[in-house]
Formats: structure tokens, C-alpha cells, sequence
């Protein structure tokens, strides 16, 4: 929009246009302009240096262009795409988007003779990347170890790497009116509803923000429900992942300068699924997922259920137990609780500190948090050594949790039960569980049911729910649009 | 707008059902293992009722080593009626008393000779804390003497009276447990019924028989010795294990003991005209377990004829002498023949229910042994 470009006066002034850009670019100091001669015509190439990369603007560009002789007056300023040996050559028609361009790293190739001006863009960018590495929190045993990086160029290579198909669409947005950030919707047409595509596409471009600065934002931007704490969009980091989905029916967004991919909907289901579970024989793999739901349930459930029976509900503890409980409390000082918060936010703090602190040191704090301050917190008798297993246990069920957001919502779901329980026992707990799982089943992620297969019930997808059934060979799926 | 205000208010109308919530820690109670109930009869109290709480600081741990002193207290206090001596225990014990891990009741013969036990009963099973699986014992001792003796294996009396009983498949002679629940439908059942009773032997408890209640007061009307035990629960089919001993009263030979696979009663009555009989069968199988008699030689097709006759006539016998006790000495029906008749005659029940216990005792029972020996062992030393 910003630059302005005459249309009655096709051959405006070259070095308006030139000065143009210098203008919108504030005179940056990188913004560079070469200028030569080739036969009749006057070559102008503008980049920005910093992103650029000047061995390809040297070999593709400038040298074929200077081994041109001199006395050939045969070059047309319509033939000069061809004298450049390069893949991707544009002509720009649009002045408005060259500074898109520049920005993307591409050089802008100002042709002029004596009557006409035409302009070419060519991708000559530079990438600062690191290798595609296995994501540290995401690590699988026996997957794909590739994951996506800050590059969306090589996102997207990776993708289609891993799908090799035609049915393949990346559809590009542009976000942000300060900083603009580029947004791939990336879906397999034909295993895709349409509809989803659309609202997908919709909430999308209905994002109004100055800038968006990573995956994890921009899941936020487009998620419905503000209040809950549930992902509607699940975030991932391996390509393996993005694939799976992608064939299930599901869009995927990449952005760009993000590591991180979306993807919708999500279900509660497929946030307790890892890779992992395909790659083994299902009865061993079915076991594994039977684990992660008990796994869920735990992490949830386990220090309410503690509070409720020590505190309200003695008569449901088994006689042998209620008699050695009642001995390993004795003398503890504070009501099980606050106990239990106590020790919560102790995991809390210890787990908040060990991701803060670089790697090396992070070991010493789980060992001074595990050894010293548990074991002496027990031995001087201010919590009770059931509470430190209870409080333990359940931070180990949540590490077990595949997904980290669901793992943070599952944190944060666990303290509202707790605190319900500490107030009415299981008959609260009861209750909370009763409004969560209200809010679960009204929960909808891109108008598909959070808790699907399981409400609403649909047992023939029960196949990869809590089980995950064998692969038949030969069974076709239909296409979803028809 | 207005639905969402609904979503809010549902969930907190269900905070007023919540009833009696308030929170107790665990280590603020005084477990209740066992009570024992005792009839007094004095001026100032009549009823004297022992509560064994649990002492959770004495309880050997794997840490400390070896006990500091008993895990448990009794307490024995006097009172007109059972709540009220409960919430004395308020004077003089810091944690309230808390049913809820009640292992076993003991009730004195005292008491029930002068106290129906449907009135003791009532405020057991009328409070919530109370389980209706609580097992009721009776004892001829002092019941506070009962429950202070120290168990050897289990670390409460409580538990040990209560798992004695766990032996049913290993003696024809232990009565199996009757708790609270039994005993509320048996007295809402207006029928005779036994009580598990203990005593001390060597000071160690002891599973000796079995009290009878009768329909009529609700009280004591006789003793069953361990052997009729075991003849009881031949009639109830409730035999799941034990030994048939034939002695040489029986046999004329060495004494041979045979151990119990699997048995099971029939009863069946039977109607003609209203002339009322019942045909009991027994059906069971058996092993040769001990044999004094190491000439037999049990290859030879027929060892077990002269074995099987035998033990059949001891059990016979024994069937016999529990119905003619029942029927002859207290005309109670314990033996729960009523049941069978109500379900398979329910005509002649209905016009027979009131005199049931003189229309009892005259009816003809026709036993039926027959047992299978199924084996001799592993070796035969032949």
C-alpha cells in the first residue's frame, strides 16, 4: 500500500522508485542498492544485506549478467529472467509488494531502458537455522527423531518429507499489522472437511493483532474459550505428530520464526496418544495408553482422594491401614490439608526451578528438593511420610502425561479438586469432578467435541481410545467431503 | 446469560446436601477395635461397657524396633445406657471414640440371660457409625477379660477374636461369624438363631461353640459344645472344610480321620395332606487323611466300603443329636427349617406361622447321609 505507483505513467522514474524504498525502509544502513550496466540496460539490484545472502546474489545474479558482452544488443529487457539461472524468477506487476520482498530476503531486480521499467524479484535469502533435532520435550522411543525448527521453510520441507502427497496444501496468511509473521494452514485435501478448513481459515484471518510472535501465541489468539484451562489447540514439535494428524482429518498451522506447529481440534483422546503407541504390536501398545489414562486419573484425583479419606471419609480406609496412618501422622503439626498444599507447592517451586536452571545444575536441584528436603521434612516430623508418597507419586503421573499443556491444565484442575475435597471430603470431590467434567463434555475444540469418542459415544472410534486396536490392511477410509 | 448464572447455581445447590461434613483428622480419633458389653445390675449403673481403642504410638514400626507398651486400651465404664456410657469415655479420653474400624462385639451371657438382644442391639444398629458387618460374639467369662488378652499373631484382640472365625474351612467345629446384619434380619425374622461363643483357654482366646437365642424372649435358652457345632452346620449346609474322626466306638478298629472336600445339604420338606416331614440329605465327599490302621490295603477295589459306612453313621449320628436337641430339649428352631418350609409350602407356613416352634418339634426329619471317598493321599505306605 505504501508505495505509491502512478498508473497512467507506466515508466515511472527509476530512481523514484528506488528512492521509494529507501524511504520506507527509514534509510537503514543495510539496505543496499547496486547498480550496472548490461548492454543498453540499467540494472538496479536492491536487498537488505543482513538477510540476503551475497554468494547466491553473486553467482546468480551478478556474474551470468556481467559475462554478457557488451556490443550484444540483442537483450531485451523482457529477456533478462532468462539469463539468470535461477529456479524462481518473478516479475512484480505489484510495486506494493517489494518491500515484502526485501523483507523476505529476496533482491529486487530494477531493469530499465530507455522506454520501459521492469521489475524482478528473486529468493536469494540467507537462513540462520539450526539442524531439525529430536524437541527435549517431546522424545520418543522409537519415531521419527526429526522436529521442526525456527525456520518455516524447513518446517514445511519436513512436512513434506513425511507425506509425500499431492493432496499436500499449504495455504499462506499473513499476520500482524506492526511486525508481519507468516502463517501456513496446512490440511491434506480430500481427508479434510471442508468446514473445518473454513473456520480454521476464518478465525485465522480474523486474528487483529500488531504482531504475533510464536505458535504458542497464536494458539491462544484463536482459542474460544477463554476461561478454561484445557488446550483447544494441541502444540507439538515433531513433524511425526503434525503427519499422524494430518492424515486423521486434522489442519495444522505453522508460523513462521516458531518451532512450534498447531494442531486442530484437539480431543482430550488424542492429547493422551503419543506416536509411540502406533509403533508397537497394539496389545503391548493398548496397555501402554490403559496406562496414561490411570496415569491422568491419578494425577488428578490421587491427593484429594488422600485428603478425603484421612480427614472426612476414616471408615473407607482399610482397618490396617486407617491404624499405621493414624500412627505415621501422629505429632505431625498441621491438618493433612495444608499439608498437602504445603507439599504441592513444594513440587511446585522444585519443578519450576528445575526448568529455569541450565541442565547440569538442574539435577542438584531434584536431589537436594527429593532427598534433603523430603527426607527431612519427614524426619523431623512435619509432614508425614504417606503425604510425601501421595504428593510424589502424583508428580510422577503428571510427568507421565504425554502432552505438556494437558499436563498444566491437569495440574491446575488437580488443586480445585484438592481444594474441594479438603472442604467436603469425597462428597466435594464429587462435586468437582461433576463441574469439570460438565465443562469437558461442553468443550468444544473447532466446534468437535473435546471428550470424543467418548461423549458423545461413538464406539467404533473407541478403536483408538483407551485401546488401541490392530492395523487392518486393505480397510479404505472414506472421504470425508462426499 | 441467564443459563450460565444456572451452570453456577446447580453445582452450589449440591453443597446443601453435603449433611454432617465436617472434617476430623485420623490421628485425632480414637479408633474403636472392640466393644464388649456387660450386665452390672448395681445401684448406681446397670450396664458396664468396655471400649478397646487403638494406641496408634505404640504400634511397632519397622523403624523403632521393638513395642514401647500395648497398642491398645480398654476402657471399661459403667452407665445406664450404652450411648451414655459412649460419651462418658468424653471424661477421660482426648479423642472421640470412632466406630467406623469395629472389628468384633462381645456380649456377656449375664447380659443376655437378663436383656433380650434385639433391645441391646437396637442403638448398634440404629447409629450411622456402626457397620452392619460387625461380628457379634458371647462369652461365659468376664468380657472385659476377653478383650485384654494379649494376641499372639494379631497385634488387637479385637482382630483376633474376629478372625478366628476365618477358620471355618479348616474345623467342623468353628461357628461361623454372625454380624450385625444377621442378626437384625434374624430378629425382624422372629427365629432362633446361635451366637458364636468365646471363652479363655490357657489365656488364649478360644472359639468353644455357640450360644442359642431363642424367638420366644429374645434371650439365652441353651449352650451348643464345639462337636454340635458341627453338627449345626451339617443341617445348614454350611460345611466348607473339616475332619470326620471315626473312633473305634464306631468301627472297632484303629481310628481313621478323614478330611472334607466338599458337602452339601439338602432339605427338603415335604407335605402330605398337613402332615408336615422334612428329608434331609447330605451329600459330600471326602479323603482319607489319617489312617491308624496301616494293614488296609487301599489298591484293593472296595477299601473304602467298610471307611464310607462308617463315617456316615458318625456324621448321622451327629446330625441326629443336634435336630433332637433342637426339636426335644429346646423345641427352637435354629436350624432354620422354617426357611424351607416358607419357601416350598408358603400355605402351610401362613396358617402354621404362629405355633411354628410346637409344630417343629414334632416333625419327623429323615436323614440321608451319603459320602464319596475320593482318594487316600499322595502315598500309601503299603
Amino acid at each position: 500500500m505504501r508505495i505509491r505507483r502512478s498508473k497512467h505513467n507506466k515508466t515511472t522514474n527509476s530512481s523514484t522508485l528506488e528512492n521509494q524504498i529507501k524511504l520506507e525502509f527509514h534509510n537503514t544502513s543495510d539496505l543496499q542498492f547496486k547498480k550496472f550496466k548490461v548492454a543498453s540496460l540499467d540494472i538496479t539490484l536492491a536487498f537488505l544485506k543482513d538477510i540476503s545472502d551475497p554468494i547466491i546474489i553473486q553467482k546468480t545474479i551478478i556474474s551470468p549478467l556481467l559475462t554478457v558482452s557488451d556490443g550484444d544488443n540483442s537483450i531485451q529487457i523482457e529477456g533478462l529472467p532468462d539469463l539468470l539461472p535461477i529456479a524462481s524468477i518473478q516479475k512484480v506487476t505489484d510495486y506494493n509488494s517489494i518491500t515484502e520482498h526485501v523483507m523476505d530476503g529476496c533482491t529486487i531486480i530494477i531493469v530499465r531502458d530507455k522506454q520501459t521499467q521492469n521489475v524482478y524479484v528473486v529468493d536469494t535469502i540467507k537462513f540462520i537455522k539450526r539442524t531439525p533435532d529430536e524437541p527435549v520435550n517431546e522424545p520418543t522411543i522409537s519415531g521419527p527423531r526429526d522436529g521442526f525448527i525456527e525456520c518455516i521453510q524447513d518446517n514445511k520441507t519436513l512436512l513434506r518429507m513425511h507425506l509425500k502427497s499431492k493432496d499436500l496444501i499449504f495455504e499462506k496468511f499473513t499476520l500482524g499489522t506492526d511486525v508481519s509473521t507468516y502463517i501456513y494452514l496446512v490440511y491434506l485435501r480430500g481427508k479434510t472437511k471442508e468446514t473445518l478448513i473454513q473456520e480454521v481459515r476464518d478465525r485465522v484471518s480474523s486474528v487483529e493483532v500488531d504482531y504475533v510472535k510464536d505458535g504458542a501465541i497464536l494458539a491462544q489468539l484463536l482459542e474460544r474459550n477463554k476461561f478454561s484451562v484445557f488446550p483447544e489447540l494441541t502444540s507439538t514439535q515433531t513433524p511425526t505428530k503434525v503427519a499422524n494428524a494430518l492424515l486423521e482429518g486434522r489442519v495444522s498451522l505453522l508460523t513462521d520464526g516458531s518451532p512450534t506447529a498447531l494442531i486442530a481440534p484437539t480431543t482430550l483422546n488424542m492429547l493422551l496418544q503419543t506416536p509411540d503407541d502406533y509403533h508397537f504390536k497394539w496389545i503391548p501398545a493398548s496397555l501402554i495408553r490403559m496406562l496414561t489414562y490411570i496415569t491422568a486419573f491419578i494425577s488428578v484425583l490421587l491427593p484429594a482422594t488422600y485428603i478425603s479419606l484421612v480427614s472426612f471419609q476414616h471408615g473407607l480406609i482399610p482397618t490396617s491401614l486407617a491404624v499405621s496412618l493414624s500412627k505415621t501422622r501422629e505429632g505431625v503439626p498441621f491438618p493433612s490439608v495444608i499439608e498437602a498444599f504445603l507439599m504441592e507447592l513444594t513440587i511446585e517451586i522444585l519443578r519450576e526451578a528445575g526448568v529455569r536452571l541450565p541442565k547440569p545444575i538442574g539435577s542438584t536441584v531434584s536431589i537436594v528438593g527429593a532427598i534433603v528436603i523430603g527426607e527431612t521434612a519427614v524426619s523431623s516430623g512435619i509432614v508425614s511420610p504417606m503425604m510425601v508418597m501421595v504428593i510424589s507419586f502424583t508428580a510422577i503421573c503428571s510427568f507421565a502425561i504425554p502432552n505438556y499443556q494437558l499436563s498444566l491444565a491437569l495440574r491446575t484442575i488437580r488443586f480445585f479438586i484438592l481444594f474441594s475435597a479438603a472442604t467436603l471430603g469425597i462428597y466435594g470431590m464429587l462435586i468437582a469432578i461433576f463441574i469439570v467434567s460438565t465443562h469437558l463434555v461442553k468443550l468444544r475444540s473447532f466446534s468437535v467435541p473435546y471428550l470424543e469418542p467418548f461423549a458423545p459415544i461413538n464406539i467404533k472410534e473407541w478403536k483408538d481410545g483407551f485401546i488401541r486396536l490392530y492395523f487392518k490392511a486393505g480397510a479404505k477410509e472414506d472421504n470425508v467431503n462426499e | 446469560m441467564k443459563r450460565k448464572h444456572l451452570m453456577v447455581l446447580i453445582p452450589l445447590l449440591l453443597l446443601n446436601l453435603s449433611a454432617c461434613w465436617d472434617s476430623d483428622e485420623i490421628e485425632d480419633l480414637g479408633i474403636i477395635m472392640a466393644i464388649g458389653l456387660d450386665f452390672l445390675d448395681e445401684e448406681s449403673a446397670r450396664y458396664s461397657m468396655t471400649n478397646q481403642y487403638v494406641v496408634p504410638n505404640n504400634i511397632p514400626s519397622s523403624q523403632t524396633g521393638g513395642s514401647v507398651g500395648t497398642p491398645y486400651q480398654n476402657m471399661t465404664l459403667n452407665g445406664d445406657s450404652f450411648l451414655s456410657i459412649i460419651r462418658q469415655n468424653s471424661l477421660e479420653s482426648d479423642r472421640p471414640p470412632n466406630y467406623t474400624h469395629l472389628k468384633s462385639m462381645v456380649v456377656s451371657e449375664k447380659l443376655l440371660r437378663n436383656e433380650p438382644i434385639n433391645n441391646i442391639i437396637s442403638f448398634f444398629l440404629r447409629d450411622h457409625e456402626f457397620r452392619r458387618t460387625v461380628p457379634v460374639f458371647i462369652t461365659r467369662e468376664n468380657v472385659e477379660d476377653i478383650l485384654s488378652i494379649e494376641p499372639t499373631k494379631e497385634m488387637f484382640p479385637a482382630v483376633q477374636i474376629k478372625e478366628l472365625t476365618q477358620n471355618i474351612d479348616r474345623s467342623l467345629n468353628v461357628q461361623d461369624n454372625l454380624d450385625f446384619g444377621d442378626l437384625s434380619k434374624h430378629i425382624s425374622d422372629r427365629s432362633s438363631f446361635v451366637i458364636p461363643e468365646v471363652s479363655i483357654n490357657q489365656n488364649r482366646i478360644r472359639l468353644t461353640g455357640a450360644a442359642i437365642i431363642s424367638n420366644l424372649d429374645h434371650k439365652i435358652a441353651g449352650w451348643l459344645k464345639p462337636d454340635e457345632v458341627g453338627g449345626l452346620k451339617w443341617i445348614k449346609d454350611t460345611v466348607q472344610g473339616g475332619v470326620v474322626t471315626i473312633d473305634e466306638e464306631h468301627s472297632g478298629e484303629e481310628p481313621v480321620i478323614l478330611e472334607i472336600n466338599k458337602s452339601n445339604t439338602k432339605i427338603e420338606p415335604v407335605l402330605k395332606g398337613d402332615q408336615l416331614s422334612i428329608n434331609l440329605s447330605v451329600n459330600a465327599s471326602l479323603r482319607l487323611a489319617e489312617d491308624w490302621n496301616v494293614e488296609r490295603n487301599v489298591f484293593k477295589p472296595g477299601w473304602d466300603k467298610e471307611i464310607k459306612k462308617n463315617s456316615e453313621a458318625v456324621v448321622k449320628e451327629s446330625i441326629e443329636h443336634v435336630i433332637s436337641l433342637a426339636q426335644k430339649e429346646y423345641g427352637l428352631d435354629f436350624l432354620e427349617f422354617y426357611t424351607w418350609v416358607r419357601i416350598q409350602h408358603p400355605d402351610y407356613w401362613m396358617k402354621h406361622e404362629k405355633e411354628w416352634n410346637s409344630k417343629f418339634s414334632d416333625v419327623p426329619v429323615n436323614v440321608d447321609v451319603d459320602f464319596t471317598l475320593t482318594g487316600y493321599g499322595t502315598q500309601d505306605i503299603n
